[in-house]
């Protein structure tokens, strides 16, 4: 199987407890999701506030087991207990608060961390970390404490801790939510340069459009569901639809379909600046 | 209520011997009703002045005047302020402590010396404001969404019924509905009378609701204007490390592209629309 | 603020101090409270400030850094020199009421002074120059023997290093909590001692519930990177006794001699000191009314 991902409807359920600590009853937060994702791709999911992406994330790393159906990562079931680890290996993950997943005092400590749990002998672990360190271009802080740091240092830090595990594929679980637009383009032009580069499988979760329209394929998720799928511009094609689903459109994309409400004849699914441009003059010159 | 700082100034201790200066000499004054948009780069002093504006920190210098009194003054009441100001910090979901949702919402009435039927009728007006629903009122926070937790506690804040309300990025994390559900709370509040100064990173949101943008660099005051007058400052913005609204810079592409189009004074994507369509006919 | 207390703080330098094993400085900080111990005598104490000003001067700490972190002991400080000055008995000099303070007193409380102050400055090195990790790292490995008892040493080690990295961050969310609360009229100032009880609820829930949210999430991000306790588990640093680690050993063996022959052969000094404060005293009492005469 040359796939990194494939998941056979798989459902979640959370179970919820009242006070005295019993079982009130079970919420779905998956529901019957199909994924297929082949290796080397830059997927993103999409998804509001509780649709189940970050529940769905936490499968593909096998840190949640689905209560219905199968998934397989790089060809290897999670629900089996020794595939775990090598799972856990070859599909990182990158969580939402800089803060509470970095584990050391010292970056460098910290990105050293995997492979120590990985049993890699002492001289390899400072090879791998030099190396993680200087793809995220945080080499020069390696003696540093991660309180001095800025949230997007932080989140490349984070990267390149799973870096040094040698992973297949990195999921990155809303990784900008909580930085400034400074640090989102970090840690976006990081994930994009790891997946141009490396030839890494980028999972990104996220809820802003603009972090979305470089990947392969897009996914989006409403209800624990998955809503729509297909490449940016079939995705930011359908603004009714993303609406419908608490989400929006990119900047530029918003532009263009406002034009064409006023009777500008463009094409569906531009995605940046450059592209509206593009069409804008052609427009022009068939004046 | 009118906000008005003179050469407001707040120095910490830090490891180099000299003190950082977090807020430098600034000077403005904030009249009542205004929809104020402060933005700035990460550690440019923002959250720092809104804690001297509601008496959390004392300054080093200056003074902070609310309706002309100095709320630092030794008579001034904290109680008379607290009345005037309201804060939202940033993610104040997470300081929701009380077993039901009604009851935290009260704790600030309360605290005013409200009589508990009284407390209890500014904090139902208040939750129904903000959105949510009566029969929610009894469940604890933790059974609500992280929006909703969030929505609770700025009715936390509302209760206290300030003329001023201070939210320092009150949309981080919220998915683009709930941050355009957010921002429209503000204009409606901003509507009923009360003044708002918004902190936040994101450009786009401050250049369409705010009618004032003051922009803070190493604790100084950088720019304060008009959006439009803010925004035409690109190359200065720029170099303290912003950026114009993305209406703008989509409107700067297109003209790079060829096409005749005047981009000065582009804030919102209407903005952008109407630029575009009059350069083509 | 709780954020002075240099205790626990690293303070980052290129040293011998800090480029030493930590075992070594954990057992060398040992030696020296246990030097400060041994002997209650004025030229231990003084070999003693010796050493310890040659260890500063070699750490690269500046005097200013290490003194700020004193504030928090300064009361300490005074009640214990208080105390050896008003309840030491001996040779009186002063008598009111029923005070008496004494020859031996003062200089009991000079000593007493002298030791806590090292006792901290120390201690305060051995934190200032091992990072918190180095430092559970030293503390694992010297306790590793206990692993035969079923200590679950690395578990311990791995807890305790945690909790250095949670503290500034937990700090700081407290003060966020607190300001926050502050804004809704909290009343944190009260004299009332059941008003301010009551008044640390809305701080406390909040701050629990997000160490336990914060703890999650680490305790999934460890398991993420295949955290999977002590077992087959490599190090990344590796620690080796170096030719600096076995000068260092030797000189701290030295120096601990050193303490104990001084100590012995000079027991009696604290007695011979206190004459010669006594002599010292009317000498200088002699001297002033020959100049009045």
């Amino acid at each position: 199987m040359d796939k990194m991902v494939f998941a056979d409807k798989i459902s979640y359920d959370y179970k919820a407890y009242d006070e005295n600590g019993e079982l009130k009853g079970t919420v779905r937060a998956l529901d019957g999701v199909s994924l297929d994702i082949k290796h080397g791709d830059f997927i993103t999911i999409l998804g509001a506030n509780g649709s189940g992406k970050s529940t769905l994330a936490k499968q593909i790393n096998a840190l949640l087991c689905p209560t219905e159906g199968t998934i397989f990562v790089d060809g290897k079931d999670t629900a089996e207990e020794e595939n775990l680890l090598e799972i856990r290996q070859s599909a990182g993950m990158v969580f939402q608060n800089p803060d509470n997943q970095i584990i050391a005092t010292v970056v460098e400590e910290d990105v050293g961390f995997g492979p120590e749990n990985l049993g890699v002998p002492t001289k390899e672990i400072w090879e791998r970390v030099e190396e993680s360190l200087k793809t995220v271009g945080m080499y020069e802080y390696r003696k540093s404490s991660p309180m001095r740091l800025s949230g997007g240092q932080k989140q490349r830090v984070s990267i390149a801790g799973v870096l040094a595990m040698h992973p297949k594929c990195i999921i990155l679980d809303e990784p900008t939510a909580m930085l400034d637009p400074q640090g989102r383009k970090e840690v976006i032009r990081a994930a994009r340069a790891l997946n141009d580069v490396e030839k890494i499988t980028i999972i990104l979760i996220t809820h802003y459009m603009e972090e979305a329209i470089y990947s392969d394929r897009i996914f989006v998720m409403d209800e624990g569901k998955i809503v729509m799928q297909g490449t940016p511009k079939e995705i930011f094609s359908r603004p009714d639809e993303l609406t419908k689903h608490r989400l929006t459109l990119p900047m530029a994309t918003q532009v263009a379909y406002r034009l064409k409400e006023e009777g500008i004849p463009l094409p569906d699914g531009i995605l940046n600046r450059k592209e509206l441009a593009r069409e804008l003059i052609k427009i022009k010159e068939a004046k | 209520m009118e906000l008005k700082t003179e050469n407001l100034t707040y120095e910490y201790e830090s490891n180099s011997a000299t003190p950082t200066r977090a807020v430098d000499g600034v000077s403005f004054v904030i009249p009542g009703g205004e929809f104020l948009g402060i933005v700035g780069h990460t550690g440019s002093g923002k959250t720092t002045l809104v804690q001297l504006l509601d008496g959390l920190l004392k300054p080093s210098a200056g003074t902070v005047y609310l309706d002309g009194e100095d709320i630092n003054a030794k008579n001034y009441s904290r109680k008379k302020m607290r009345a005037g100001i309201g804060i939202v910090f940033q993610y104040p979901e997470y300081q929701l402590f009380e077993s039901t949702i009604l009851k935290d919402v009260c704790f600030g009435p309360k605290n005013q010396g409200l009589k508990d039927e009284e407390a209890e009728k500014v904090a139902v007006e208040a939750l129904k404001r903000v959105g949510i629903k009566e029969e929610q009122f009894e469940l604890s926070p933790f059974e609500l969404s992280g929006g909703q937790r969030r929505r609770v506690a700025i009715a936390g804040v509302l209760a206290m019924q300030p003329k001023i309300l201070i939210l320092d990025e009150p949309t981080a994390g919220l998915d683009p509905a709930g941050r355009e559900e957010m921002l429209s709370l503000m204009d409606e509040l901003n509507r009923d009378g009360m003044t708002i100064i918004l902190i936040s990173h994101s450009m786009e949101d401050v250049a369409a609701h705010a009618s004032r943008i003051m922009v803070l660099d190493k604790g100084k005051v950088f720019l304060d204007g008009a959006p439009a007058e803010v925004f035409a400052h690109v190359e200065e913005l720029e170099n303290i490390g912003l950026a114009a609204p993305e209406a703008y810079y989509i409107l700067e592409e297109i003209r790079k592209a060829g096409l005749e189009i005047e981009t000065e004074n582009t804030v919102t994507v209407e903005d952008a629309v109407s630029k575009i369509k009059k350069s083509l006919c | 603020m709780l954020k002075d207390i240099t205790l626990g703080q690293y303070y980052r330098a290129e040293s011998v101090i800090h480029r030493l094993d930590p075992r070594l400085k954990l057992v060398g900080s040992l030696v020296f409270m246990v030097s400060l111990f041994l002997f209650n005598n004025p030229i231990c104490y003084l070999t003693a400030a010796v050493f310890l000003v040659i260890v500063i001067a070699l750490s690269k700490i500046p005097v200013k850094f290490m003194l700020r972190g004193m504030k928090g002991i300064v009361f300490l400080l005074l009640i214990t020199v208080l105390y050896h000055v008003l309840f030491t008995t001996g040779t009186v000099i002063v008598e009111f009421w029923i005070i008496h303070i004494t020859y031996e007193g003062i200089l009991n409380a000079l000593m007493m002074f002298a030791r806590l102050f090292m006792l901290i400055v120390g201690s305060s090195i051995l934190t200032l120059t091992t990072t918190p990790t180095k430092l559970t790292d030293g503390l694992e490995s010297l306790f590793k023997p206990l692993k035969i008892f079923r200590v679950p040493v690395h578990e311990m080690a791995m807890m305790m290093s945690i909790a250095l990295r949670f503290i500034p961050i937990l700090m700081e969310e407290t003060d966020r909590i607190m300001k926050a609360q502050i804004a809704r009229g909290a009343d944190l100032g009260s004299k009332n001692i059941f008003v301010r009880v009551k008044g640390l609820v809305p701080i406390l829930v909040p701050l629990f519930v997000s160490a336990f949210r914060r703890a999650g999430d680490l305790a999934l991000a460890m398991e993420a990177r295949c955290y999977n306790g002590g077992e087959g588990r490599t190090k990344m640093k590796v620690m080796h006794l170096r030719l600096r680690d076995f000068i260092s050993m030797y000189i701290l063996a030295l120096y601990l001699g050193a303490i104990i022959v001084l100590g012995i052969f000079f027991k009696g000094l604290p007695a011979i000191v206190c004459e010669d404060m006594q002599c010292g005293l009317e000498f200088l009492i002699a001297f002033f009314k020959g100049l009045k005469g």
